[in-house]
């Protein structure tokens, strides 16, 4: 009788537990010094982690109301996969870095917004009309709604080996593709490595050189795209909901890099590698983001040039990449303002110029570029003004929810043509491309079509 | 004829001896190279043709309050205890106090360096992984226990049908069960917690299997004498038959440990902050973050193979008996 | 006294019950129903659609890649593993001296945790400075890219005969050809070095089962076989063979079931799903599906799928083999 009575208390204790879960939100929590918790989600880590670390640790010791428990993910995709998690864990962070498509994700369903429209804090801001356009538009969605401010953006930039420049007789690195290409290709010819002198020396004066290559890419969609711009092209509809990655200037673009392999002078490699490369004068140049340099610094010991992306054909007009600090729904006024107080104080004209000259990410605001040590840093440091100079010129990739996948859709095609291309196919390198580009905007459409923006005003 | 005979066995003996031990070494190579690696310096482990570990020159300094490694070749002896180096981490020369240089051979430091690469450190994703582990092994051999016994030693309705339904579920692969679960545990808020963590695995259908078994082989006279000797249902079970059923329960303990330690999809699943993270999550976030410092990498595998290897080697019987006897994977 | 119903016996089955039907019963129904229905985020049941995800399913050449890796990898590894473990315990069976110590050594890859020695077989397999490319550069042979190599077993053993298999096969005109090529190149190299790791790790435990299986063959019978004028392979054809068939069986389904659900070691060795996704087997696509996407409708098709080829499967050992599990001492 006594056992029946325990086990029927033991579980009426275990549905009332059961009863009070539910998916919430975390408490407040407050420091010994009385400051609020606001937990920072992102994904920087290595030298930009210690850079924002500094920051964070500066803003938790400038005032006395908010501290900030930055969470390091470890990579993007990682970063991304939590944030969703912890929406439909109903227990999100504070605030968090994220890319277009993430924030697209999370406010696609009408009233179940899982992030802050900033718009009533942005009004009372000074600071909005000073962010640069390419970055307003980037940050505002459907009907005007503002869901995030700008913070770590970065343009591509051409790196060049100037030493190697030099041998070939030339005193400026390509400006265009064209250039590129025939810089490369003659570098391909006519240089080479000494492995003994540890440096790039002409072939014709050097016993048993190496080769040294022109030019070392990964396969990203990135400067696909920004060909495809350049040269005229558009890469969606407006709804975005069809890309044309299979028109004419899509396969002219990505021509470009398949004729660069077929006639050896570029080649394809592996994650970072092309970096790692590029440090060890392998190859002449390479085109990366602007914050690379940050990662690369240490081992470049050569001379060497940082210039913008080349210009194509028909506009000027460049891709940015990078992500946006967005504010999670549902965790409370005191939180909220927390919250604003920070990423407003990130986009601040001497936090975000501090934050660019120490990452090569560009600054967010004008103002920014106008400060003392932004122009020094701007005239002499090399790198400096090849992404600055594009930010006026800046563009966004599509920023539908489902453009994550189709990104890894259009990269997996990419690489199958240039895998074609590197056994040495027999097949038409023309024709390799427009199938594959069919095929992979076929698949990309199809999956648009799943999640395509929604607009607020239909139902 | 005989000594032949004794000669031929021999060889024969020799040549089984032969080929399993070629096999021994192959089952045991990886963890040597491992370990191997895990003591190797960063510039050391990329040289080929360096398989053992040889004297290296290190500067030791101490940075931030944190001991700094790194490796140098030695260069020249300026004098005046003063001596040329390249650091070989970024390839640079500089000339440094002698004071400061030590010959290692082994890099033990790799390990404590491991240990503190991952936030907040191991310590945090060993103690979740303990804590798991253990609550989730006494969880599934207690209700295991009380369900077997259920079945063995009472009447009730409709017990044969309530039985096949647990049979039923070995059947269930867990990817079946993963999101729905997951959605489940959403609803409940239990997501990022240790009840996600611990509660599903609080039962398994396969303790519950192997102690029905035995507990049928209990003769029923036992049982008989000790209610007629006014012992309570609950009383016998725990006085006599649990004792009397020690070694199914240590092997079901040990199989549901191990399937807890070692389990990385589920964790890997519902948890999201670095703090529940468990060892095998950590250890994938870790190799994902830091893909290419493998001396840490495997110095972290190391640390993170070595407590079951140590509980193995204590508690071999139970591992190889209750496996090869049931049949059945833990 | 014990033929009454004694009601008290739910209240001990009750814990077990309550979390197995709602932890791994429930789950089943409604992860069928997920997949029937569509939603948000937050409410992924929302819209009754059908069948169409199971539609989506069958036109979907990733999903098609990805059982074709399954199949591959169950194909690769179990017929090998169990020859190499049937091997292994007949010599274990010769009554020699140190048996106790070779079982160990020989499970201990079984015990230890996956995904740390995924990390390890990762790293014998790298490009750079792995230890099986440095073997091949102390004997002159070219380094392969191993987990990198998308290239398919068949293509790579035809080329050393100076045989190039056609590198693209155009047969559908769609990217089903894909699938086609695929069955043509064979498994890429990098999904056989992770069947090779999987081969090693599993090895001992199919060792300790064959084991047990030999050593309860009466010795009566061989010694009858011997006197009949068999050799030891004859013997081992008419004696040891069929009567560890249900061994062998057994051992079989359960390691193809197991292969089915592969994913720890393609995660950790192969984040990515692999050199043009080759490695990407079916739970690796499901957890991506469902836990990168978040496309649980979608995914749960998938897992319903993965469930009932498994369920099948099951159904056929637990058939055949029936309860031939005891415990013994």
């Amino acid at each position: 009788m006594r056992m029946r009575l325990t086990i029927l208390i033991a579980l009426t204790l275990v549905l009332l537990a059961l009863w009070g879960c539910g998916p919430s939100q975390r408490a407040d929590e407050f420091n010994k010094k009385g400051q609020l918790k606001i937990v920072f989600w992102h994904a920087m880590g290595g030298p930009l982690g210690d850079v924002l670390n500094g920051l964070i640790q500066d803003y938790n010791e400038s005032q006395d109301k908010y501290y900030i428990h930055p969470e390091f993910m470890g990579r993007y995709d990682i970063l991304e996969q939590k944030i969703i998690a912890s929406v439909m864990a109903g227990r999100t962070p504070d605030v968090a870095q994220m890319y277009e498509g993430v924030t697209m994700l999370l406010t696609r369903d009408e009233g179940e917004e899982s992030l802050q429209a900033l718009n009533p804090w942005v009004e009372k801001w000074d600071g909005w009309n000073q962010i640069f356009p390419a970055f307003q538009e980037n940050s505002t969605y459907d009907n005007g709604i503002i869901y995030s401010l700008p913070f770590n953006k970065s343009f591509p930039v051409l790196m060049s080996n100037r030493e190697i420049l030099k041998l070939i007789g030339k005193k400026n690195p390509p400006g265009n593709w064209s250039e590129l290409a025939s810089y490369a290709k003659e570098i391909h010819e006519r240089v080479g490595y000494d492995k003994e002198l540890r440096k790039p020396v002409l072939k014709s004066q050097a016993q048993n050189p190496e080769d040294i290559m022109g030019y070392a890419f990964a396969v990203d969609p990135w400067l696909f795209e920004v060909m495809l711009l350049q040269n005229g092209g558009q890469m969606a509809n407006e709804e975005q909901s069809e890309v044309y990655f299979n028109s004419e200037f899509a396969r002219e673009s990505l021509n470009w890099f398949v004729k660069g392999v077929q006639e050896g002078w570029a080649y394809r490699t592996e994650g970072y590698n092309h970096q790692n490369e590029f440090g060890a004068q392998k190859v002449a140049f390479i085109i990366t983001s602007s914050v690379s340099q940050k990662f690369m610094q240490k081992k470049l010991n050569f001379d060497f040039a940082v210039t913008p992306v080349p210009s194509g054909r028909e506009r000027e007009v460049s891709i940015m990449s990078g992500t946006n600090v967005a504010i999670f729904e549902g965790i409370g006024e005191a939180r909220t303002g927390g919250a604003w107080d920070f990423i407003s104080w990130l986009n601040s004209p001497e936090i975000t110029s501090k934050w660019a000259r120490n990452t090569f990410y560009v600054p967010t605001r004008r103002d920014a570029l106008q400060r003392p040590e932004m122009q020094d840093y701007y005239k002499n440091v090399e790198g400096a003004s090849a992404s600055i100079d594009q930010l006026e010129i800046g563009d966004m990739e599509p920023r539908s929810s489902a453009w994550y996948r189709c990104r890894i859709i259009l990269r997996s095609y990419m690489e199958k043509v240039i895998s074609h291309i590197e056994k040495g196919d027999d097949e038409n390198p023309d024709s390799l491309i427009k199938r594959y580009l069919d095929m992979a905007t076929k698949r990309m459409n199809r999956e648009l079509s799943k999640y395509h923006i929604k607009r607020k005003s239909s139902s | 004829m005989v000594k032949s005979h004794a000669r031929q066995k021999q060889f024969r003996a020799l040549l089984v001896h032969f080929f399993l031990s070629i096999g021994g070494l192959l089952m045991c190579f990886p963890f040597f190279w491992m370990v191997l690696t895990s003591l190797k310096s960063p510039q050391e482990v990329l040289q080929v043709d360096h398989w053992f570990p040889h004297q290296k020159a290190f500067y030791v300094s101490v940075q931030k309050g944190k001991e700094s490694v790194r490796q140098v070749e030695i260069l020249e002896n300026l004098g005046d205890s003063r001596v040329k180096v390249r650091f070989m981490d970024r390839n640079v020369i500089e000339q440094v106090e002698s004071a400061g240089l030590e010959h290692r051979q082994f890099l033990w430091s790799n390990y404590e360096k491991a240990w503190n690469k991952v936030q907040p450190s191991f310590t945090r994703y060993f103690v979740n992984s303990f804590v798991i582990a253990v609550v989730t092994t006494v969880g599934q051999v207690t209700t295991s226990i009380l369900a077997a016994y259920a079945f063995v030693f009472f009447v009730f309705p409709f017990k044969n049908l309530l039985f096949t339904v647990f049979l039923a579920t070995m059947m269930i692969p867990q990817e079946t069960l993963l999101i729905p679960n997951y959605l489940i545990l959403s609803e409940l808020g239990w997501i990022d917690t240790y009840m996600a963590l611990i509660v599903p695995w609080l039962a398994g259908v396969f303790g519950i299997f192997m102690l029905r078994q035995f507990f049928a082989q209990i003769p029923r006279e036992l049982f008989d004498a000790a209610m007629i000797d006014g012992c309570s249902k609950f009383g016998f079970l725990f006085k006599i038959l649990v004792p009397l059923s020690l070694p199914p329960i240590i092997t079901i303990s040990i199989f549901t440990f191990l399937g807890s330690w070692n389990s990385l999809l589920w964790p890997l699943i519902v948890t999201n902050s670095q703090e529940m993270r468990t060892i095998q999550v950590g250890l994938s976030y870790f190799s994902q973050a830091e893909g290419t410092e493998w001396e840490l990498l495997m110095a972290a595998s190391t640390f993170c193979i070595l407590p079951l290897i140590v509980l193995y080697i204590f508690a071999q019987k139970y591992f190889v008996q209750g496996e090869a006897a049931s049949g059945l994977k833990g | 006294m014990h033929d009454k119903n004694d009601h008290s016996a739910y209240f001990y089955v009750l814990p077990a019950g309550a979390i197995i039907l709602l932890f791994h019963v429930f789950p089943v129904i409604y992860s069928f129903l997920l997949s029937v229905f569509k939603g948000t985020l937050k409410h992924p049941m929302r819209e009754f659609i059908g069948l169409s995800n199971y539609a989506e399913l069958v036109g979907d050449v990733s999903f098609w890649k990805a059982m074709l890796n399954t199949l591959f990898f169950s194909v690769g590894s179990v017929p090998l593993g169990i020859l190499i473990a049937l091997g292994i315990a007949v010599l274990l069976n010769q009554k020699i001296q140190g048996l106790g110590i070779y079982r160990t050594i020989y499970y201990l890859p079984v015990i230890t945790s996956i995904a740390a020695v995924s990390l390890v077989w990762k790293w014998l397999y790298d490009k750079k400075a792995g230890f099986f490319n440095q073997v091949f550069d102390m004997v002159d042979v070219a380094p392969s890219a191993w987990l990198q190599e998308s290239r398919g077993l068949f293509e790579v053993v035809f080329s050393w005969v100076h045989i190039s298999l056609p590198t693209s096969i155009v047969f559908f005109g769609t990217e089903f050809d894909q699938v086609l090529t695929r069955i043509a190149h064979g498994p890429s190299v990098a999904l056989c070095c992770i069947i090779a790791m999987s081969v090693w790790k599993s090895l001992g435990y199919n060792v300790v089962i064959f084991l047990a299986g030999l050593q309860g063959i009466p010795n009566h019978l061989y010694e009858a076989a011997e006197i009949d004028g068999a050799n030891r392979w004859q013997q081992f054809k008419a004696v040891t063979w069929p009567l560890l068939s249900p061994t062998t069986f057994f051992i079989f389904i359960m390691s193809t079931i197991t292969s089915f659900q592969v994913f720890v070691q393609v995660f950790m060795m192969t984040p990515f799903g692999g050199p043009d996704g080759s490695t990407s087997v079916v739970v690796f696509y499901l957890y991506e599906k469902a836990f990168k996407t978040f496309e649980f409708g979608y995914a749960s098709a998938m897992a319903y799928v993965l469930f009932t080829i498994i369920f099948i499967l099951t159904l056929i050992q637990k058939k055949y083999v029936g309860e031939k599990v005891h415990y013994g001492g």
